[in-house]
């Protein structure tokens, strides 16, 4: 990423002390700063005339905005105005899972009997959303990384019939809060009471990418869509709700998506700061998990990570092999792929290919080992990370236990589940 | 140190990463100084394990460089900076630059084929 730091202009005081900190690139700010360069531009303003000349190739007569906005991008340090959008884009955690979540919901609507179609979540979601989309689901279930994923889409059906049946059922909930709404088109795709106002909550670059897409797509809302540009669950929701004209006096369904992903501190937090917000007759919709679900068999495997170097199941890293193999921008020789290791990379490089030599062709190996020692653990005690010596000393007891045949068992081998 | 462990294991002991069911090439590239452990030894030990088997340069080659440590991979110079490695890995920045140097059209040839 280009360095783009804020430098306050002035000589710092006591009223200025901000240092200066690393700027976010804001897409808004971005489309103004190319609109009013093309102004500029067209009035005749030498120097913006120089920027547009310098950056853009061929001298021209006539400027557009995708000139001036190619000026920008350049100016920044990127090749196009595309390649800043994608920077963006990627930048802000809140609008990288909103456009994946859209790019699903486009997904779902191509499918042989889809749970909901969703007509904007094309448009929405953008080349950009699809990309992480695809590269997402490629981790997560390779089998059909190119298809929606199921468990987005029950649980987007799920509230769609939750809240219309709150709503229908109770004439008295006339508000709707959708928490984290990210590219959520329920305003525009569901059938709402008459007078019923929606509120949309979540970060300001959510908007700043979502509202012109729906401008163009000249969508209209089926209620009083109201957007508040606030982060959830931490920051200042409440008061920027209530700003935006949310009662609290009448009751409202507010809807928390996400929550099974949350801490439990996180979770009751919001459930207080709801208690607070809600008067009687609200209506909650939220997906939770509890902590024994969570820690289940079932979860397990997702929570897995790998922050030492033992007890490094093999079948993870084969299953990134297939993945690798089967890439169709990966040139795997013979069927087989090139692995380079180096210290206990090349130990578990020696050993991938002599496990799966149907997957595993050339190997380099530097600095490799003959056998397969105790793996390091960083977090037990007494381990390293600190001085060479003991380091070395916790080698030295390590290898008598080498010895064993059974040492290989250092890297942990599990049945291959059925997939 | 890994050396006690090493005494007590024999080419063909089970202990021993079965190199000779690796389809390869294999390239190994060690450095006789290397502090962390004796990759060149080890290196030694499955290019004989291979030999055994049958199996020569058509399956495992060795290049050993005496003066160069454990480094001799590319590091990231600037991470290092920041967070030294807490370990002595043997010979000298310069002595791995060289065999780095000296193995990498190696290197290309197992890889590119």
């Amino acid at each position: 990423m280009p360095a783009v730091t804020s430098v306050s202009s002035t000589p710092s005081g006591p009223a200025d002390d901000r240092r200066a900190q690393p700027l976010r690139l804001n897409l808004g700010n971005q489309r103004k700063r190319a609109r009013s360069l093309l102004k500029a531009a067209r009035a005749g303003d030498p120097q913006a005339m120089r920027r547009l000349a310098t950056r853009v190739a061929g001298g021209r007569l006539q400027w557009s905005l995708h000139h001036a906005q190619l000026a920008i991008a350049r100016e920044l340090g990127f090749t196009s105005w595309a390649k800043l959008k994608a920077h963006i884009e990627s930048d802000n955690i809140a609008l990288m899972g909103a456009l994946v979540g859209a790019a699903g919901r486009a997904l779902e609507a191509e499918i042989d009997k889809p749970l909901f179609v969703d007509p904007h979540a094309r448009a929405l979601a953008g080349k950009n959303g699809f990309e992480l989309h695809r590269a997402l689901r490629s981790t997560t279930w390779p089998p059909n990384a190119a298809g929606p994923a199921p468990e987005q889409s029950i649980i987007t059906r799920y509230f769609d019939d939750a809240l219309q049946a709150a709503m229908h059922s109770d004439g008295s909930l006339l508000q709707v809060v959708l928490f984290n709404a990210g590219m959520d088109t329920r305003a525009y795709r569901l059938r709402w009471p008459a007078k019923l106002v929606l509120f949309e909550v979540d970060d300001a670059a959510v908007f700043e990418h979502k509202e012109p897409v729906l401008r163009r797509q000249r969508a209209k809302p089926a209620c009083d869509r109201r957007i508040v540009r606030a982060n959830f669950p931490a920051g200042s929701w409440t008061s920027k709700l209530l700003a935006a004209g949310f009662d609290a006096r009448r009751p409202a369904a507010f809807l928390v998506p996400g929550l099974v992903h949350r801490d439990p501190a996180t979770v009751e937090q919001v459930f207080r700061d709801l208690d607070d917000l809600a008067c009687s007759g609200s209506w909650l919709g939220a997906d939770l998990a509890g902590l024994d679900t969570i820690h289940s068999v079932f979860r397990k495997p997702l929570l897995e990570t790998q922050p030492n170097l033992i007890e490094m199941p093999l079948e993870r890293v084969e299953r990134g092999l297939r993945w690798l193999r089967d890439h169709p921008r990966v040139a795997a020789r013979d069927g087989r792929v090139a692995i380079v290791g180096a210290s206990k990379g090349a130990e578990l490089a020696l050993v991938l290919a002599t496990t799966f030599p149907d997957l595993v062709g050339p190997v380099v190996a530097y600095t490799p080992s003959s056998v397969v020692w105790a793996g390091i653990d960083f977090a037990a005690p007494g381990a390293p990370p600190r001085p060479a010596r003991r380091r070395a000393r916790a080698g030295a007891g390590q290898a008598s236990r080498s010895r064993s045949p059974g040492s290989r068992r250092a890297f942990r081998r599990r049945r291959p589940s059925a997939a | 140190m890994h050396d006690g462990g090493l005494d007590l294991v024999a080419p063909d002991d089970a202990a021993m990463i079965p190199i000779e069911r690796a389809v390869g090439p294999v390239l190994l590239i060690s450095g006789g100084d290397d502090r962390m452990w004796p990759a060149s030894r080890m290196s030694r030990m499955l290019v004989e394990r291979a030999r055994r088997f049958g199996r020569g340069e058509d399956l495992v080659r060795h290049l050993d460089f005496p003066e160069a440590g454990h480094a001799l991979f590319t590091v990231d110079a600037a991470a290092e900076l920041k967070q030294p490695i807490p370990f002595d890995l043997g010979g000298s920045d310069a002595a791995q630059a060289a065999a780095h140097a000296a193995a990498w059209p190696q290197v290309l040839r197992v890889l590119l084929g």
